[in-house]
């Protein structure tokens, strides 16, 4: 199973790779877009936060190429805004031109136009979380289209990945590893993305709830609380950070061929923990021949393991429990 | 206005409330027909949504028995049923193909099916091709924010037709959709309006009122409201249906219309221009699916 891993800055490259990361991925600060949309109109879901999670130029882009290429590696470009308008998608277009210009593996996508286009130029397509893969048959499609690989959703059981392996066997499946949790589906956020205003989700962390009866009675104080404790837990302690390095194991028997690393806006030592620990897991996966030897062996990545009991930051929490206990 | 169609949209808690409750549909027409005016009278609603757009556990928990029931009652109202899919997760597919076919075989005539899903769509224009298969709000991607007027970033500013101009209206969708035999489409209207075009040339349009979709995920927070601390907030567990009884509107000074949140899904009701939402609606074929949300509403 391959670690697909952010990064922000060519200072980064040689350090994830080193660390275990077998592929790369960026966002792109692109010249021609900024000037006619600004870094607001989402190029990418970060865009906004500019250089502190994108790279700042085309140059910094194909110098970036050159080095992971010294090493073997692939590199992706991240263009996964939802859907781009017809005005925005020559700009895409050009942007892609480029990419294969100056060395670009592939890029990650969720707008079906891309997709199409990326595969004309010759790009690798590797579809986003952002379009919503929760099924086999939707995986069948996006194939028949010509995509390489699949993110499947954040929020998926892994029996469902497991069906959806089984059942689609030709092309690559991707799934979550690590950080950036989303309380909702990246895919059907509508909501702004954006660094001036923070994310919607932890918006919700600071609003008023009301709750009320649909058949308009009086709640009892019992209901209020059941209520108003519920919303407590999941505003304070759900998708506070995510994790899912418990089922490598599990993934590695699915024959998943790729794990993310969420975090382009990260410092690169953030990074290159993350990068080691999930390497460290998966050799040690890999020399184990049950699931709870696993679990015994594991390379914690969290010092707080109350969180792992709950699982509330769990990306697959039905591994939970499996301590031998 | 010309020949619209109106609808009405029960889908999620309605859809069942409505067996449990003999007054309920009349009263939900009721305060239709009382928001939704043609000309100073009421509207001839001619057809009614149900099932889920947002929920797979809501979907899970209909049986066959249960969604025959309700389709014969609506139907004892002279009103055609459309039945609404949300995005499908892979361990409700086998249930969902149970459930299109018992839709399809019931009312082959007057049926319709909207999938949110590209996997359902794909699977319902090849096993069904006569259905009546409308492409559901989730594929249109708007960018929206109950917190931002989106016109004063300067990209926006500067494009302004970016703040209503949809990405379905680009050539791959179209492609597809028409592949799919997509009869029509659903879109959200946004406060200054929606750009539809070319879309509009080719398939017919819904459009959801007066509440839009903000943001939904696959993880309730009411569907863990009678779970222990450890369980709650788990895709594998049974849902509580928590929305089946209650809903939240979330308050913060910086929202610039109302938003509440139904089970899994945040919706967000602005202040609309309504010249705009009645030039939309005077295409024709045009359909206003309208969606009454709480019940504060039937006594309002």
């Amino acid at each position: 199973m391959k670690i697909f891993t952010p990064f922000n800055s060519t200072n980064m490259v040689n350090s994830l790779i080193n660390a275990g990361a077998d592929e790369l991925f960026c966002g792109v600060v692109y010249k021609r877009w900024n000037e006619r949309f600004g870094k607001d109109v989402e190029l990418n879901r970060r865009s906004s936060a500019g250089a502190s999670a994108n790279l700042t130029s085309m140059e910094e882009l194909a110098e970036a190429i050159a080095m992971a290429h010294k090493l073997g590696k692939r590199l992706f470009l991240t263009l996964n805004h939802h859907q781009y308008t017809n005005t925005q998608l020559p700009y895409i277009k050009e942007l892609m031109a480029e990419l294969k210009t100056i060395g670009g593996d592939g890029i990650i996508v969720a707008d079906l136009n891309v997709l199409e286009m990326g595969k004309e130029i010759g790009l690798k397509v590797a579809v986003s979380t952002v379009l919503n893969v929760y099924n086999a048959e939707t995986v069948k499609l996006l194939k028949d289209m010509g995509a390489d690989r699949i993110i499947l959703s954040r929020d998926i059981s892994l029996e469902d990945i497991r069906r959806i392996r089984e059942k689609v066997s030709d092309i690559e499946i991707e799934v979550f590893m690590l950080n950036a949790p989303c309380k909702f589906s990246d895919s059907m956020c509508l909501t702004l993305h954006n660094t001036q205003w923070g994310n919607f989700c932890r918006f919700l962390n600071q609003s008023d709830y009301r709750y009320h009866r649909f058949d308009t009675k009086e709640m009892s104080f019992e209901e209020e609380h059941t209520l108003h404790l519920n919303n407590f837990y999941y505003h304070r302690f759900f998708m506070q950070r995510a994790c899912g390095i418990c089922a490598i194991w599990r993934l590695l028997q699915y024959k998943i061929d790729a794990c993310k690393v969420v975090g382009r806006f990260e410092a690169v030592k953030k990074v290159v923990e993350d990068t080691k620990m999930i390497r460290q897991n998966i050799e040690i996966a890999k020399n184990c021949k049950t699931e709870i030897e696993y679990i015994e062996k594991i390379v914690n990545p969290f010092v707080e393991l109350d969180k792992c009991r709950w699982g509330y930051q769990c990306y697959f929490p039905e591994i939970r429990g499996y301590s031998g206990e | 206005m010309g020949n619209i169609e109106f609808s009405l949209n029960l889908s999620g808690h309605w859809t069942t409330s409505i067996l449990d409750d003999s007054n309920l549909l009349d009263d939900l027409i009721k305060i239709m027909s009382d928001k939704v005016k043609v000309k100073s009278s009421a509207p001839n609603i001619e057809r009614v949504y149900i099932g889920s757009e947002f929920c797979n556990k809501f979907i899970d928990a209909i049986s066959l028995k249960r969604l025959e029931s309700i389709i014969e009652y609506i139907d004892s109202y002279g009103l055609a049923v459309t039945f609404v899919f949300p995005v499908v997760m892979e361990n409700s597919w086998e249930h969902i193909k149970e459930l299109t076919g018992f839709l399809v075989r019931h009312s082959p005539y007057t049926m319709e099916i909207v999938a949110n899903d590209y996997g359902l769509l794909s699977y319902i224009s090849g096993t069904y091709p006569d259905t009546t298969l409308i492409a559901g709000r989730l594929f249109n991607k708007l960018r929206l924010d109950p917190r931002i007027d989106l016109s004063e970033f300067e990209g926006f500013k500067n494009n302004p037709g970016l703040l209503t101009e949809s990405g379905l209206n680009t050539p791959a969708i179209i492609k597809l959709f028409k592949k799919f035999n997509v009869k029509r489409v659903e879109t959200e209207i946004l406060e200054k309006g929606i750009d539809i075009n070319p879309l509009r040339e080719l398939f017919d349009i819904s459009f959801h009122f007066p509440w839009i979709y903000v943001t939904t995920g696959q993880i309730c927070p009411l569907g863990s409201i009678l779970k222990e601390n450890d369980e709650k907030f788990k895709l594998y567990n049974k849902c509580s249906h928590g929305c089946s009884k209650y809903f939240s509107v979330i308050n913060n000074v910086v929202f610039r219309g109302k938003v509440c949140q139904i089970g899994n899904a945040i919706l967000y009701k602005p202040l609309f221009d309504l010249n705009k939402v009645n030039e939309l609606l005077a295409v024709s074929k045009s359909r206003l699916v309208y969606t009454v949300n709480s019940m504060q509403e039937r006594y309002a």
